[in-house]
């Protein structure tokens, strides 16, 4: 196949890769092709969640904004969500129960978990953003 | 007066009814101004669109001062590398073509034209958006004539 101009923009599903991050109960979606994102700054992941699992224990922050993205599976039906996750945010720790299609804005600073997915009667799509190339987690002092 | 022959073939106000339209798309979820507006700035905007059917997106071909990412993702737990659809997109001021058929992300650096985007097919829906790190929308966004 030619080569083209642009193709090396696109970072594609890689067939056959698992990651080593997935478990029985979180899937990371794998994807192959650029190193760099093309110099972009901001970054993008997402994994499935069909069962229960404390996906994070240690509250931290971070140095740029990210944003937590709980949907379900049926791109027909934005309400079709059935789970139930609880996010601690800030420092007291308050907790959040998220059971519909939420997204979770953090900015820079805001300390945050632990993330327990409690209940998945449905399988989450969980996509995290963040604004910042290198994901540093800075822990609470 | 009396009845015309032939008027029976003048057909005025003919209307007729189309079967009612499956949408090839829905707007699900994502990140704008408005819904920031109470919680403070952040430079970044998304969303998520769930694509049903095969169609033409809507934004002619267009490029931004700002980077983007677009983003393309199968919503099967089990298989989660098939798009479970087929999508054109044409990227550059030449057009040139690239052809969809996993999940994805396509980087767009500031000044990179991009679109049209055709949703070819469709096995299974799946959501397609976008994620600009700009505040808005369409703020930064040059659209090309």
């Amino acid at each position: 196949m030619a080569k083209t101009k642009y193709g090396k923009y696109i970072l594609k599903g890689a067939r056959g890769e698992k990651s080593p991050l997935e478990t029985s109960a979180m899937k990371p979606v794998v994807l192959e092709g650029l190193e760099d994102w093309g110099g972009i700054k901001h970054r993008m992941k997402w994994s499935f969640i069909s069962q229960p699992i404390l996906m994070i224990d240690e509250p931290h922050s971070h140095d740029f904004d990210e944003f937590l993205c709980f949907l379900g599976c049926n791109p027909a039906n934005e309400l079709d969500f059935d789970a139930e996750v609880e996010l601690s945010l800030g420092k007291e720790g308050e907790k959040q129960i998220i059971n519909t299609p939420t997204v979770v804005c953090i900015p820079r600073g805001l300390i945050h978990c632990p993330i327990n997915f409690k209940t998945i009667s449905k399988p989450v799509l969980f996509c995290h953003i963040s604004t910042a190339p290198e994901y540093v987690r800075k822990p609470v002092s | 007066m009396a009845k015309a022959k032939y008027q029976k073939y003048v057909l005025k106000e003919p209307r007729v009814s189309l079967p009612p339209k499956k949408p090839t798309s829905v707007p699900t979820f994502g990140l704008s101004e408005e819904l920031m507006s109470g919680i403070g700035k952040f430079d970044c905007n998304f969303n998520f669109v769930g694509i049903l059917a095969p169609h033409v997106l809507a934004d002619p071909p267009h490029k931004h001062d700002c980077d983007e990412l677009l983003f393309f993702i199968s919503t099967d737990p089990e298989n989660t590398t098939d798009l479970g659809g087929e999508v054109e997109i044409a990227l550059g001021e030449e057009w040139e073509k690239h052809v969809i058929t996993t999940s994805a992300i396509i980087c767009l650096p500031k000044g990179l034209q991009h679109c049209p985007v055709y949703v070819r097919k469709v096995d299974r829906p799946f959501y397609f958006g976008h994620l600009l790190l700009a505040a808005k929308y369409g703020s930064n966004a040059n659209i090309l004539g």
